[in-house]
């Protein structure tokens, strides 16, 4: 059974904020855990990019290695669908009919150089050939390392998004209402955002003291975006190769950090257990939240 | 049904555990007790024992490669339901290995290791008789082993904890025989600390672990605790021995930890 949503979306997010990894993690879906998840499980589809994509899980990230960065020019389109099983959903036809609930999803991956194009040369071409691919989307998710202290520079390239989206939106007559982002800080594995933000108790992560302490200038750009629109946001926590054994451990070594974030590779692919990937895609496919695809 | 893997180093006792357990020569003092070895392997077992340890000879060491696979049926009385048990015997070269850091491993190791952590319990097999063991092999390795335990357990949290038996072998020796009663206590704290601390750890004891000591040639009887063993005066090394007395052939304890590895709890009657 289909489920009613849009699951048209763009990445977006500075470079190496993990957007590829968070991809190739959701589709080649290493979770095989269908009893205790609510997810059954994660189709990719047949075409060149998206079976790239997996193969690109497989080979490269398996084998500990990082994958190779997005190039301005590319333009990858990755379709999947993420089946559902019923009872997860509060939906009643769904229960009812005992089927599991299924969800297109299209999403384009971009490149992060866009995203600092946006900040320092706003009218580059390659970047306005972009926004006007972008406005077409239902909604979109912006990654950024939970690990980088960056603040300031995220700020300045999100509020021009905002600005550029808003002639397009304003000019072509879409309703900016219903446009949804959802702002997904990745890397969660790590201890300075799990140690200190991930509460033991509720399996949550303290969203707001993270966002307060670490980014409070992208809080208050998309607060405005937020009113300016009248539009939704949301803000999730993932983590592309999760965490292993207990107590738990970040499932990455030859970790390299610094200001803009921290590149690693799976230390255990044996054990690898991404969290987080699908609440902010079930997010903007529904405008719904799900505290148990939080957790998983 | 248990399915265990029994570890430990090598010259630790471990095939001659199994040969005595599968011949059992004291059956005749616990009436009821019947032990069916099935299989080739696990018949060739009884003739180890009765053709190679009983006629004071001492068994091959185990072969690295594809582990031999023994299933005996034990009956404790006649009308208890039997146990099945299922155990593989590993090389001690591949426990020994596990010294080295995880990313170290050789094929074989990873391989072993897979394989012990699909089982669903775990018979430790350690003796003392030479104490640097504790800090140079038991402990880093049991270390190792328990930290992909932990990490298999974090993943797969649906399958159940294994129990771990921790059994010190050839407590027929005199300065251990009397400490068999407590063996957590008084043996493998006194003699292997390192490698008691670290399965005291919170994270694995109390629950799922257990110490046993147990001998697979017993002494010589209740009315003289000499060990039944013999070690020719030839520079051999005391821990190499070989039965002393096969008329006297009486084995201590070699049930009690996979009784409680297959139920959780103890036999009433230590001396099995």
């Amino acid at each position: 059974m289909q489920l009613r949503g849009s699951g048209d979306i763009r990445i977006i997010g500075p470079r190496a904020s993990g957007k590829t990894t968070f991809m190739a993690a959701l589709v080649h879906w290493p979770n095989g855990d269908p009893e205790r998840s609510p997810i059954q499980d994660i189709i990719a589809a047949n075409d060149e990019d998206t079976q790239k994509l997996k193969d690109m899980a497989r080979d490269i990230l398996e084998n500990s290695q990082t994958l190779p960065p997005t190039r301005l020019g590319e333009l990858p389109l990755y379709n999947f669908t993420i089946e559902l099983k019923p009872n997860f959903l509060l939906n009643p036809i769904a229960a009812a009919t005992g089927r599991n609930v299924r969800m297109s999803v299209s999403a384009t991956d971009y490149a992060g150089e866009l995203f600092t194009l946006l900040r320092e040369e706003p009218r580059n071409p390659d970047l306005q050939l972009y926004l006007d691919e972008c406005q077409y989307a239902s909604g979109i998710l912006i990654l950024i390392d939970g690990t980088s202290i960056t603040d300031r520079d995220y700020a300045d390239s999100l509020a021009k998004l905002e600005y550029e989206l808003n002639l397009r939106f304003t000019n072509n007559n879409i309703d900016k209402k219903r446009y949804r982002i959802a702002l997904v800080f990745s890397k969660a594995e790590q201890r300075t955002v799990w140690n200190r933000y991930y509460d033991q108790n509720s399996k949550e992560f303290r969203t707001q003291d993270f966002i307060k302490d670490r980014f409070p200038k992208t809080k208050q750009i998309l607060q405005r975006w937020q009113r300016n629109w009248g539009c939704s946001v949301a803000c999730f926590f993932c983590s592309a190769f999760g965490i292993m054994g207990n107590p738990p451990e970040p499932n990455c070594s030859s970790r390299i950090a610094g200001r803009d974030g921290t590149s690693a590779v799976i230390a255990r692919h044996e054990y690898w257990h991404p969290f987080g990937l699908v609440a902010p895609i079930y997010w903007l496919y529904t405008g719904q939240g799900n505290i148990q695809l939080r957790k998983i | 049904m248990a399915e265990i893997r029994i570890i430990g180093a090598r010259q630790t006792g471990k095939t001659t555990y199994l040969a005595t357990l599968a011949a059992c020569p004291h059956k005749e003092y616990f009436p009821g007790l019947e032990i069916t070895p099935i299989g080739d392997d696990s018949k060739r077992l009884v003739e180890m024992a009765w053709d190679i340890i009983a006629k004071y000879q001492s068994l091959p060491p185990t072969r690295r490669g594809s582990p031999p696979e023994y299933e005996l049926e034990i009956k404790f009385t006649s009308a208890s339901k039997p146990i099945t048990l299922l155990a593989k015997d590993y090389a001690g070269e591949l426990f020994e290995e596990l010294v080295f850091e995880q990313k170290d491993w050789s094929k074989d190791v990873r391989e072993y290791v897979n394989d012990l952590l699909t089982a669903q319990g775990w018979m430790i097999v350690l003796t003392d008789w030479q104490q640097e063991q504790d800090t140079k092999i038991y402990q880093p390795a049991i270390k190792n082993l328990l930290s992909e335990l932990n990490k298999y357990e974090a993943y797969n949290k649906d399958k159940a904890k294994k129990r771990i038996a921790v059994v010190m072998t050839k407590c027929e020796r005199g300065e251990i025989w009397a400490g068999r009663f407590e063996p957590g206590e008084d043996l493998f704290k006194v003699r292997l600390p390192k490698t008691y601390e670290e399965m005291m750890k919170p994270k694995v004891y109390p629950q799922r672990v257990k110490f046993f000591a147990c001998s697979s040639f017993g002494v010589l009887g209740d009315k003289n605790p000499r060990p039944n063993r013999y070690v020719p005066k030839d520079g051999s090394s005391i821990d190499h021995a070989y039965l002393r007395d096969n008329a006297a052939w009486q084995p201590y304890g070699l049930f009690a930890p996979i009784y409680w590895l297959n139920t959780g709890n103890f036999l009433s009657d230590n001396r099995l």
